[in-house]
Order: C-alpha cells, then sequence, then structure tokens
C-alpha cells in the first residue's frame, strides 16, 4: 500500500491533477438504489462519508473501499491501448461528427436542435427499473422487449423485474445474464408486446466510435421512478472514452444506474454504471461490452468478479511489451511463481487469446474464475514456452 | 465471507502480505504504476477533455455570452453582510427586484450589475413560491424580456447569469411540474413505548429536537395534537411534515406535562444520510429549502445555492423562469415565467409584505417551510 500511496500523492500532484483527483479520489459509486439485499452489500461507499457510513453500515459496505480502488483501477487502467490507439489514429482521423464545441449561437441552437430530435425518439424506449427492493433505470433495444441496464440493477439472472414505461404503464420482465466485472446488465419484458410493431426501442451504437469531446445525451430516473415524471433529460461531453468505461459530465445519480447515453445520432454508446464526487465525474459501460457478450447475456449467464465476489488471482506485475505483457515482479507463493512464471517472461497469449500488455492481462485474469486452470503462453529469453497456471483467489 | 466455503483458495496461506485484500490492491495497482512508467505517459493515461472543455467549462460560457448580455445588467447580486446569498433579478425598473426568500437575511443589500449597492426593503413574499419581492430606492433599473417555459423542449439550453455574465449553463431535464414537499427529521431516537408515550433515548446534536430542549428521558406524548402511543404512530406523525417545519411537541418530564417547537431537519448529523441523500450532495452543497413548489422547471445546471433567485434565459435571451433551488447532484429547479408573472403585481402590492421587521423575520421562516 505504500508503494501506492506513493504514486497516487505524485500523481495527485501532477500536472493532470484535476483529473486524476476525480478517478483516485475516485468515490465511484454504482447508482442503483438499494434496499437490504444483497445489492447494496455490492455497492462501493464513497470515501468522503467513510466514517459516518462505516460506522452506520456495517463491515459488508466498508469493504466499499478496496471495491472503489478497483473500480478506479480498471476505469484507469484500461485506459492506456485505447488512448494508444487513438493517439495513432490521431493523425490520420478527419473531424468526428458530435464533437464540436459550439462557437457561436447559432451553433448552439443547430445543437440544441439535434438534441431535441433525439430526446423526443429515444424518450419513449427509456424505462425505469424496479427488481426487489432496487430501482434503477434502462433502456429497451428491440421490438421484443430486451432492456439493457446495469449489472448491479439486474442483480442475479432470472429475477422477477417491473420495467416502468414513460407513460408510467408497468411491465413484467425477467432478469437475463450480468457481467459484474463490467457491470453490465439484461432483462426480457415478458409482458406482451403492444400489437403493432412491437416494443418502442432504440438503435445500438458502437462505443469505439466515441471520441472525448462528443456530444452526449444521458437519460434516466434519477432518485428512481417518480409518477408523473418522464425519464430526466442531461446533457454532456464524453470527458475520456476507454474499452472499458466511458467518461461524460452528465450529471447523474442514485436511481440513474442502467439507464442510456446516446450519441447525437440517437444511438445507445453507454449504460449509466458509477460517479465520482465531481459533478463531472460519471461513468458508463460502454456499450461494445454489450456487443461483445450479447450471447452470454442474453442466455441468462452471471460472470465477471465484482465488489463482495472472489476474484481470480494471478500475482504478478507487468509493464506493456512489444509481444505482449512483460513481468515486472512475481509474488512468490502465488499462482503465477508455483506455475513457473519468473520475472522478464513476457505473456503473449492467455487462454489462446492475444495478450497486448498489462490492460489485456488485467482484463483477462479479471474475466477469469479463481481455480481455473489457464494455458499461458509466453516468451523467455527469446524462446516461446508454455505453461498451465491454476487462478487463485482474493477477496470474496 | 460465504465464498470461501464455496470456493477454497487454493494458496490460503501462501500470500505474502499480511492483508489478502489489501495485498491484491497493492499487486494490481503496482501494475497500473508500472505500466507507463513515468509522469509523461501518466498524462497520456489522463488524456481527454480539459477543464475549460466541459460542457460546463469556461469555452461554452463564452459561447453564451451573448446570450445572457440582454438580462446581464437586469441580474443583481443579493448580499448580507458583503456575502452574496442569492441572485435577483429586477422586475420593474422603478426598484423592484425578485428574489429567492428562504436565502434573505433581515438586512439585505441589492448589488447592481453596473456596480451600485442599494439598501432594500423586503415588500412582499410568497411562501409558496419561496419567492420574495424586494424594493430599491431607484428609478433607472435596466430590465429584461420575458420568454415562455412552456414553449421550450426538453434538452434545451437554458443558461443561468450573473451581474458579471454566465455563471453556468445547463438543458431542459423535465418539463414544469409539481414538486412535492420532503418529510423531515426530528433528530432523536426513540426508546421502548410507555404507558404514556415513547421516551426518547438519544438526542441528536445540531438537531431540531436538540434546539427545542428535548432531553434523554422525555417521554413524547403528541405531535401537533395527534396522540404518540407508539414509535409507529410518532414516527408517521414526524414524516408527514417536512424539512423546514416546525411542529408543536408535548412530552413528559419529571412527571410534568411541557411543550415545545421543533423545527425538522432534511439532515442531522449522525443519523446518517440515505444513500440517495449522500449521493445527492456529491457535487455540491443543496438548498436548504429545495423541495415543496406549486410548479418548477427541472434543468441540470450545476449551480451554488446562493446563485438561486435570479434568472433562468434560454437561446434567445429571454427569461423563462427564476432558479429556485439546487435540489440535487443531477436537478436544479426554476419557477417558469408564465408562474411568476401571475404573482409580480400582488408582491408588488404590499398585500403581502410583512408588517414590521419582526414579521419580516417570521415571513422569511414561513417561506423556508415547506408547504404540505
Amino acid at each position: 500500500m505504500a508503494l501506492f500511496k506513493r504514486g497516487l500523492r505524485s500523481i495527485l500532484m501532477g500536472r493532470y491533477g484535476w483529473v486524476t483527483t476525480v478517478v483516485l479520489a475516485s468515490l465511484l459509486i454504482a447508482l442503483g438504489i438499494a434496499g437490504q439485499d444483497r445489492l447494496a452489500l455490492r455497492a462501493p461507499i464513497a470515501t468522503s462519508v467513510s466514517d459516518e457510513e462505516a460506522t452506520g453500515r456495517g463491515q459488508d459496505e466498508a469493504t466499499g473501499w478496496s471495491h472503489a480502488l478497483h473500480g478506479e483501477r480498471f476505469a484507469v487502467s484500461t485506459e492506456a491501448d485505447q488512448l494508444q490507439d487513438q493517439a495513432a489514429s490521431a493523425d490520420g482521423a478527419g473531424p468526428h461528427v458530435g464533437n464540436a464545441l459550439p462557437g457561436s449561437v447559432d451553433e448552439l441552437r443547430r445543437l440544441q436542435q439535434r438534441v431535441r430530435q433525439v430526446v423526443a425518439q429515444v424518450m419513449p424506449a427509456t424505462v425505469g427499473l424496479q427488481i426487489g427492493s432496487a430501482q434503477g433505470s434502462g433502456v429497451i433495444v428491440s421490438a421484443e422487449g430486451l432492456v439493457l441496464t446495469a449489472g448491479h440493477v439486474s442483480g442475479q439472472p432470472g429475477r422477477r423485474a417491473t420495467i416502468i414505461l414513460p407513460d408510467g404503464q408497468r411491465l413484467r420482465g425477467e432478469t437475463l445474464g450480468r457481467n459484474q466485472g463490467i457491470d453490465s446488465g439484461m432483462i426480457q419484458i415478458t409482458s406482451d408486446p403492444p400489437d403493432e410493431g412491437g416494443f418502442a426501442h432504440v438503435e445500438l451504437g458502437r462505443s469505439a466510435d466515441v471520441r472525448p469531446g462528443d456530444w452526449s445525451i444521458a437519460l434516466g430516473h434519477p432518485g428512481g421512478y417518480e409518477r408523473g415524471r418522464e425519464p430526466v433529460v442531461r446533457l454532456g461531453r464524453v470527458v475520456r472514452a476507454a474499452r472499458r468505461v466511458i467518461w461524460t459530465d452528465c450529471t447523474l445519480v442514485g436511481g440513474d444506474s442502467g439507464g442510456p447515453l446516446f450519441n447525437l445520432d440517437g444511438e445507445v454508446i453507454g449504460i449509466h454504471s458509477r460517479i465520482s464526487v465531481s459533478t463531472s465525474g460519471n461513468f458508463h459501460v460502454p456499450i461494445d461490452t454489450y456487443h461483445d457478450t450479447w450471447d452470454r447475456l442474453a442466455e441468462g449467464e452471471a460472470w465477471g468478479l465484482g465488489s463482495g465476489e472472489p476474484r481470480a488471482f494471478l500475482g504478478v506485475t507487468g509493464e506493456d511489451h512489444e509481444r505482449g505483457c512483460r513481468l515486472t515482479t512475481v509474488l512468490p507463493n502465488t499462482p503465477a511463481a508455483e506455475a513457473g512464471l519468473r520475472v522478464g517472461d513476457v505473456i503473449t497469449r492467455w487462454d489462446g487469446q492475444r495478450i497486448s500488455g498489462i490492460d489485456a492481462l488485467i482484463e483477462a485474469i479479471r474475466e477469469s474464475n479463481p481455480g481455473d486452470r489457464i494455458e499461458v503462453r509466453y516468451m523467455r529469453d527469446g524462446r516461446r514456452g508454455r505453461l498451465t497456471v491454476e487462478l487463485g483467489q482474493f477477496g470474496g | 465471507m460465504t465464498h470461501h466455503t464455496a470456493r477454497p483458495h487454493p494458496h490460503p496461506h501462501s500470500l505474502p502480505l499480511p492483508h489478502r485484500r489489501g495485498s491484491a490492491v497493492f499487486i494490481l495497482t503496482a501494475a497500473i504504476l508500472t505500466l507507463s512508467g513515468g509522469g509523461q505517459a501518466w498524462g497520456q493515461l489522463f488524456a481527454g477533455l480539459s477543464p475549460d472543455e466541459l460542457t460546463r467549462g469556461s469555452k461554452m460560457l463564452a459561447t453564451f455570452g451573448p446570450v445572457v448580455e440582454p438580462v446581464v445588467p437586469a441580474t443583481v447580486a443579493i448580499e448580507h453582510e458583503g456575502e452574496q446569498v442569492a441572485l435577483g433579478l429586477v422586475v420593474d425598473a422603478g426598484g423592484y427586484i425578485l428574489t429567492k426568500a428562504s436565502e434573505l437575511s433581515q438586512a439585505v443589500t441589492c448589488h447592481l450589475a453596473d456596480g451600485r449597492k442599494l439598501a432594500a426593503r423586503i415588500i412582499g413574499i410568497s411562501p409558496d413560491h419561496d419567492l420574495a419581492m424586494l424594493q430599491v430606492e431607484a428609478e433607472d433599473l435596466s430590465t429584461a424580456v420575458w420568454g415562455d417555459a412552456s414553449k421550450l423542449h426538453l434538452g434545451d439550453f437554458v443558461a443561468t447569469p450573473g451581474p458579471d455574465g454566465p455563471l453556468t449553463v445547463g438543458v431542459v431535464s423535465v418539463k414544469p411540474r409539481r414538486i412535492p414537499p420532503r418529510s423531515g427529521l426530528l433528530g432523536i431516537q426513540m426508546g421502548e413505548p410507555q404507558e404514556q408515550g415513547v421516551p426518547i433515548e438519544q438526542v441528536f446534536e445540531s438537531s431540531g429536537a436538540e434546539e427545542a430542549g428535548l432531553r434523554v428521558g422525555d417521554v413524547v406524548t403528541h405531535i401537533d395534537d395527534t396522540p404518540t402511543p407508539s414509535r409507529e404512530d410518532l414516527g408517521q406523525a414526524v414524516r408527514s411534515r417536512s424539512a423546514g417545519d416546525s411542529i408543536t411537541v408535548r412530552y413528559l418530564r419529571d412527571g410534568q406535562e411541557q411543550q415545545t417547537t421543533a423545527r425538522l431537519r432534511a439532515q442531522v448529523p449522525g443519523m446518517g444520510l440515505s444513500r440517495d441523500a449522500m449521493m445527492n450532495r456529491m457535487g455540491g452543497e443543496l438548498s436548504v429549502r429545495a423541495h415543496g413548489f406549486p410548479l418548477a422547471l427541472q434543468h441540470d445546471a450545476v449551480i451554488a445555492p446562493s446563485d438561486c433567485g435570479g434568472p433562468l434565459v434560454d437561446l434567445d435571451g429571454r427569461v423563462v423562469g427564476i432558479n429556485i433551488a439546487r435540489a440535487g447532484r443531477t436537478t436544479t429547479y426554476a419557477i417558469p415565467a408564465s408562474e411568476v408573472l401571475g404573482l409580480l403585481d400582488e408582491l408588488k402590492s404590499g398585500r403581502l409584505a410583512p408588517a414590521d421587521e419582526q414579521d419580516v423575520t417570521q415571513a422569511i421562516e414561513e417561506a423556508a417551510e415547506q408547504p404540505q
């Protein structure tokens, strides 16, 4: 922890202090409004009120600290390759539609016109959700009534859900899969769709195309569904975009969790997940992570290890290397050491999947389960090698 | 936690660091710290919008300069002993300024956009809307043009000017609707009910109960003449009132029947904020009187409580409402122009005026309370 704190301090004092303070102070809070069920236990807790909160909320939530750190870590660490991609493609990229900062009142009017259209178009598909004592938001993405939401809103697969349309109409549904690690979740409406055309729904975009500066529109039910109040509109810009998280300055709060983030084409690019203390710190699950795991979510699979659940553990530190992830530390008595990995090894593949760097490795570990036996390929002294590692567990 | 039994740790005692959870954080965090190997790359890692490029950043505010220009001269800083407590809007060149009632202290000064500082009298208060009319000695004040909030679309830009230009911007989040009041806290912990009522087991510091002089051991028998024989009855009686409301508490102390008045709070230190309340406070202070309005438009501009009371402006530079409360992380309320216009004559007439200074105080307090 000492090293971590030192690193934190130097980062906070650095040139990008305003950004890192937001992330590293990192009071990332899951936005669902949870009652006394397990959802409450999974919600990371703000550190700013931790003294009062910890005494009032007990052990389970006190552990939110480390989870908050993990949330932060992933929000931060997995930026690297994406940002590098961006840097690499920056020269060739033309002006990106949707990210211009208006420089005149006329340009404000054009932006406003666009925002009006998108809001009118997407409002009917934005829903409130009630699952057990938890409340959140969601968005209908198919005529048959498939709903995207946050993993911490949908919870375990197979639960009963109530879906509330903007006009107050209540529908029945059932929770499908979720990836607790990335905080994605899916729900199927089981009530009959309207006769003509099915449920009002929206199109999905691609979060890989999202860039800092893009205008985005957040809808949802802050504070939970309120009778007579339609989904609440917020406008903001993408502050940063990476594979595992989109950061905007659209203000969010509890109850917004699971609600949709739209681009100016009215396509869903993200799902609201968590916030930091700053009103400019609002975080969304990128829509591509849904695309990538669509079948697993639709089939009701629960995976990804998050707060309160055991997580897979390897026992190394590493850095980016042109061939993969170079190990800079292999801690003794860890799965990595016992499998025979050494400092200097460059991990090139994990369970057959190519590893592009430290982020990819972290992500791969995170997507695995404790106890999994994983084939690892690596380079050592210029030679290829392969071994099998049995992952350990922490947390839970 | 239970997962240990479900899926035993393969190396239960093998981790070299004393605290398993902590060590995990260390290992993974260290991985990040080594990821880039220097401050330069950290910079790259955090590449994104700079603060001036944010939606409420300086560049956007500059673009809104011409939008609010016609309203800025009519925007007033309401000050008490040199400190801004609210904003206000000149509604009549003859010296009438509208502002948020519950933020007013007894003596306020109107700091005009042209630099003049004029002493103001409170000549009318509408407690329901939390609006107050001030009068200053002037005949030549700048006024603004009113717009129509009902013509706004969801997502339309709205700007909040101060006396020096745009303060912040946002969009219309929800069309005008009634904002119900919120229940308040008394600040006691209830003990086992006795024959006569519910004894107080703890009085929280800085609560309405403490201010009212309630003590541990007092047995509460009535709230506002409603008997409170059980904890449910007492809880219900308190919850049915709003933060800002004053309630009458009847209680037994040493067998003697007594009575006091306690003001309910939106929050009491140590009583714990609900998760919802906690998140809503993330990102800034909220107005004390933030709920209970007959009609309010909701927008997403982030403003300080002391920036309430002033105009809200559309892209045409027209006043579409008066910002009335910062109510949550995502929420600012404004009383729509049409509603305000319907009140102006009444507020200027003197019929809603407090008769003397004591009444002024009382009227402000009443405005701070939320209507049922």
